[in-house]
């Protein structure tokens, strides 16, 4: 059964950023996991920029791009920052569908993201 | 030693009347001897005693505690309310009062779940009920155009949904996706119908239709919700074909000419993703020749499986219109692909809504014959097939 995992790095305290790894594949089954580890990552985040990294995320569903619009749109509430690195083709192909790229920009890098911020 | 006793009715039973039947002998003797020779009506006395003190004790011991959960268990026959029964024996009474409470305790928490599970399936069914009302009965006559859809719901209510709308002179075909199941999604589908239709009626761009019903639709959901979508608007008089896309799949367009596709980016973002679409989405022209088909699907068609894990996949959809595209009409070119899906699919579990709308361009403005094409919502109802 498929899985995702949460893995964050260290905090950049100079540009004042963290970049949050998502590790296999949100569907159906896992959807419920993401969102709840996703909110409990979130409840104890203070920065004001947060950077998803998405390079070994295999799959993302519909749902999964649902929440992720929902924490954008909580972030830009608060004036935050989200951004996207590393999004495979695949998943770049589906974010392109829905429109999600028009809302949160996709980058190929960290440096790249921490440069825009 | 004294719960050794109390465990075991018998025991229990024979220790108390040994030692009534002790003191009993003991008074006797105490006033007769051992050697007295009393009376026969003593003897008889005496026995009546012995005989109502073991009914008392058969009474009290086993008669009136099993009376009590007994009581409880009519109750419980009857489907009236019962109570806990509170005892502090341990012997085999005991054991059956506590088999009584636990069993009771158990049957409440499932007939809860029981509950719950219904008032859910009952939702399920409302949903399903919302998903069935918007769907249009009949495939509409359109001047100089033939369409045809096939939709068939998931087990689980999903979130696609289509519908044709008529306007003066124009006529608007959609197709749509909302995220998640149930009874949200089932409502997010049916107020984007409802503000499509009322917009339809407003205004003469779809460009202002949909940025207006994202404007209305966004406020009104939860923000993890979205709906894809594409909305195609055929002008009968010039009979040219106009689109807005929100975020949806690829609009698939057979050329009769070559026989071959072209796979145009839907574009745009999905409806209550931003407050405001206005500067993302756009109405773009649909160049048709006599001939062409479009072909509008969801997700759940090129994301489907089959037992084997494979992906049905756009490759094969294409494939699948292009071999049938030649010969069919929308209404036998979706009929087809819904067969050939079937088979692929096979006994896999559908977990997600399908739909497939087709559309052709015939330039013929006198359609007088109606179409008369019932939407299809199972595989097994086959449509006839002409071929155009």
């Amino acid at each position: 059964m498929a899985q995702i995992n949460l893995v964050p790095n260290d905090p950049n305290a100079e540009k004042n950023y963290q970049v949050l790894k998502l590790v296999g594949e949100i569907d159906r089954d896992t959807v419920a996991n993401f969102r709840e580890s996703m909110e409990q990552f979130l409840s104890s985040f203070t920065l004001p920029n947060l950077i998803l990294d998405l390079a070994e995320l295999q799959f993302i569903n519909s749902e999964g791009i649902g929440f992720i619009t929902d924490v954008y749109n909580r972030f830009t509430a608060q004036n935050k920052k989200i951004l996207i690195i590393n999004a495979s083709t695949q998943i770049m192909d589906i974010f392109n569908l829905v429109g999600l790229n028009q809302l949160i920009t996709c980058l190929n890098s960290e440096e790249e993201a921490a440069n825009s911020l | 030693m004294f719960v050794w006793v109390r465990k075991n009715l018998t025991r229990r039973f024979a220790l108390i009347f040994f030692i009534l039947a002790a003191a009993l002998g003991g008074v006797a003797y105490y006033y007769w001897g051992l050697t007295a020779n009393f009376p026969l009506y003593y003897s008889l006395a005496g026995l009546a005693g012995i005989f109502l003190i073991a009914s008392l004790l058969i009474y009290k011991l086993i008669d009136s505690p099993l009376r009590k959960i007994t009581k409880q268990m009519k109750l419980i026959l009857t489907g009236k309310s019962y109570k806990r029964i509170t005892t502090n024996r341990i012997d085999e009474l005991g054991i059956v009062a506590q088999f009584f409470n636990e069993i009771t305790e158990n049957l409440e928490v499932i007939s809860k779940k029981l509950k719950e599970e219904q008032r859910m399936s009952s939702e399920l069914n409302v949903a399903a009920e919302i998903q069935q009302t918007i769907l249009p009965k009949e495939s509409p006559v359109v001047p100089g155009l033939l369409v045809d859809t096939k939709t068939r719901p998931a087990v689980e209510i999903g979130g696609d949904s289509f519908d044709y709308i008529q306007g003066k002179d124009v006529t608007y075909f959609y197709i749509g996706d909302v995220t998640g199941h149930g009874a949200p999604a089932a409502l997010v589908m049916m107020m984007v119908n409802t503000l499509l239709h009322t917009y339809s009626e407003m205004y003469q761009s779809t460009y202002d239709i949909v940025v207006n019903t994202n404007k209305q639709l966004k406020p009104r959901i939860k923000s993890s919700m979205f709906m894809s979508m594409v909305i195609l608007k055929w002008d009968h008089k010039t009979q040219k074909m106009t689109f807005v896309g929100s975020g949806h799949e690829y609009i698939l367009i057979y050329r009769a000419k070559t026989g071959k596709i072209d796979s145009i980016k839907c574009g745009g973002i999905a409806l209550g993703m931003t407050p405001d679409n206005s500067k993302i989405v756009k109405e773009l022209a649909l160049p048709l020749e006599i001939g062409d088909q479009i072909i509008l699907y969801t997700d759940g068609v090129t994301e489907a499986q089959n037992t084997q894990g494979e992906m049905f996949g756009l490759d094969r959809l294409n494939e699948l219109i292009i071999k049938y595209a030649s010969e069919y009409g929308p209404e036998g070119l979706t009929h087809h692909i819904a067969t050939d899906f079937s088979q692929f699919v096979g006994d896999a579990e559908q977990i997600d809504d399908i739909t497939l709308m087709a559309l052709k361009y015939t330039g013929e403005t006198n359609t007088e014959q109606k179409p008369a094409i019932k939407v299809q919502t199972s595989e097994t109802v086959a449509p006839q097939v002409n071929a155009n």
